[in-house]
């Protein structure tokens, strides 16, 4: 008598905890914008907002990358967008988490961006900038969509880049289906392509940070692999790797965030058609 | 692309040759188990089932059928099985090979399973992934615990090397250690001939997802017999779960059927 009613107890536990789970869905921070509504809004952005087409002069750019400056404090981002300008990059990428989620983060953060006409900026989002109920509307209004193409045109040749949203783990139907069309239909217009987004493929080191699942890595590197994708650029992970997989080479860069040991970023130089990159470390 | 000259036509047959010499060595190495696992005491069944789902990269209905053979032998199991693609958008039919083995035996009077494996999934035309590992499994009547460690290498096929002229140096990707975990806990004892289970894992017979990147799936089962059992399963994937920025991956249902002869 004793252990049935133990017995129902625990059941009614368990469908308790099961039925408040799905209530409770609503709560968990980020749930309320699925990565194909952020598609959409970034879409209807982007047909009011042309691409980007930078020109630069000769077939010798640099780009600077960066991701993860959990903004927070800003030491380390003013140095980076600082070293950009000296080093007359032609534009700077930021691969997302680039608040800590707070609010206070996404005017900090919009405070220190550079003007346009001194320094071109491309942002994505993360899952730190996706975190509060408030993240992806603030991250919206500021600075733009999370998907979107930009060319660099040089005398020569003109080279594509695109921007993946993949803060919440995933990148949606919406968007897959979107980066098949360009790769399909745009990326033989161009010399090169460069992939960047926040989270990182693979797993070179033992990590709780999440990446999209197995099923979708299997569709993304026959993706880039068919369509010659040069590079793919993601952060999220914090500690650097670089490797060639396939025609790929699949980098993660170190983190930009204030207080950590191997603060850094990425030098893209891309020179006669040639593609390289180099980690650099803050001193 | 790279263009084959008669030299490297023969290379290529005597590679061909030397890969269905391993093929066929697996096979007779499978088979000689199996037959070295088979006596009189032996105890063979099988498992069939099918999935029906959709998630983000299937472009509409997925539908897969895998067939499980397994043979228990006093403290040994060995099972091994089949997977294929019955509709999907990745135009490959057969998308999965498992093998493993167990050996049963008892830690303070509770029983304990420790398993190898190694899967082979082949979800693309292009890419392979294949991975080894070890389980540990703990049942209780109403609890089951699965806990492992699994190694995940990404390798393109050999003619995709070929088509693409893939640096040998970058054919494929060797992961670090993930960590494995299944947990479901059951509504009736084992022994009933119905149970509901829910479960928590990370893990499925092909697929091994990342230990970042769990699923959800409620199970009902039902025992008309001693030796067969019928159940049907919901599966519920997300994406981004323990990063707290978190969205729907996928769906399936899963219906099967569990011979054993005893």
């Amino acid at each position: 008598m004793e252990l049935q009613l133990k017995n129902r107890l625990l059941h009614l536990t368990a469908i308790s905890i099961v039925f408040a789970s799905c209530e409770k869905i609503q709560d968990i921070p980020g749930s309320e914008h699925s990565v194909n509504q952020r598609f959409s809004q970034s879409m209807e952005w982007n047909e009011t907002h042309p691409y980007h087409e930078i020109l630069v002069q000769t077939d010798d750019y640099s780009l600077l990358f960066m991701g993860d400056s959990h903004v927070g404090t800003t030491n380390n981002l003013m140095k980076f967008f600082n070293i950009a300008k000296s080093a007359n990059s032609s534009a700077v990428v930021m691969a997302g988490d680039l608040t800590t989620g707070d609010r206070t983060g996404y005017s900090m953060l919009d405070r220190c961006l550079p003007q346009r006409d001194s320094l071109l900026s491309f942002l994505t989002v993360g899952n730190h900038d996706l975190w509060e109920k408030y993240g992806w509307e603030e991250f919206f209004t500021r600075f733009g969509p999370s998907c979107y193409l930009f060319m660099v045109k040089s005398p020569v040749a003109t080279d594509l880049y695109i921007c993946l949203d993949s803060g919440s783990g995933t990148t949606g139907t919406d968007q897959l289906e979107w980066l098949k069309s360009i790769l399909q239909n745009l990326r033989p217009e161009f010399r090169r392509c460069v992939i960047f987004t926040h989270n990182n493929f693979f797993r070179f080191r033992h990590t709780e940070t999440v990446n999209p699942p197995v099923e979708e890595l299997t569709v993304l590197i026959e993706l880039f692999t068919r369509h010659n994708v040069d590079m793919l650029i993601t952060g999220h992970d914090h500690k650097r790797d670089a490797v060639l997989f396939g025609i790929t080479t699949y980098i993660v860069m170190e983190p930009v965030k204030d207080g950590t040991d191997n603060a850094g970023y990425l030098e893209l130089r891309v020179k006669n058609g040639d593609i390289k990159y180099s980690f650099e470390n803050f001193d | 692309m790279k263009t084959s000259s008669p030299n490297n036509q023969s290379d290529k047959d005597l590679k061909q040759t030397d890969m269905h010499s391993k093929r066929n060595s697996g096979t007779y190495f499978v088979g000689l188990l199996i037959v070295i696992c088979t006596n009189l005491t032996a105890q063979p069944g099988f498992t069939i089932y099918t999935d029906l789902g959709e998630n983000n990269v299937s472009g509409g209905l997925f539908i897969k059928s895998a067939t499980m053979g397994h043979i228990k032998s006093g403290k040994n199991r060995l099972e091994t099985g089949f997977e294929i693609n019955l509709k999907n958008n990745n135009h490959v039919l057969f998308s999965g090979y498992t093998i493993n083995a167990s050996r049963f035996f008892l830690i303070k009077s509770h029983p304990i399973e420790l398993q190898g494996f190694c899967t082979w999934a082949y979800n693309s035309q292009l890419l392979r992934e294949t991975n080894l590992g070890a389980l540990l499994n703990m049942k209780r009547s109403r609890f089951e615990m699965k806990i492992g460690t699994n190694f995940r290498t990404y390798a393109f096929r050999n003619q995709v090397i070929m088509d693409y002229g893939i640096d040998k140096s970058s054919v494929r990707i060797h992961e670090n250690f993930n960590i494995m975990y299944l947990f479901v806990y059951y509504f009736k004892k084992a022994d009933d001939h119905w149970n509901i289970g829910l479960t928590v894992t990370n893990i499925d017979r092909f697929t091994i997802n990342q230990e970042t990147n769990p699923s959800l799936s409620l199970r009902g089962s039902y025992s008309p017999g001693p030796q067969v059992s019928l159940y049907a399963e919901s599966w519920y994937k997300t994406a981004g779960a323990t990063n707290l920025a978190i969205n729907h991956f996928g769906f399936y249902l899963r219906t099967g059927i569990i011979w054993n002869f005893n």
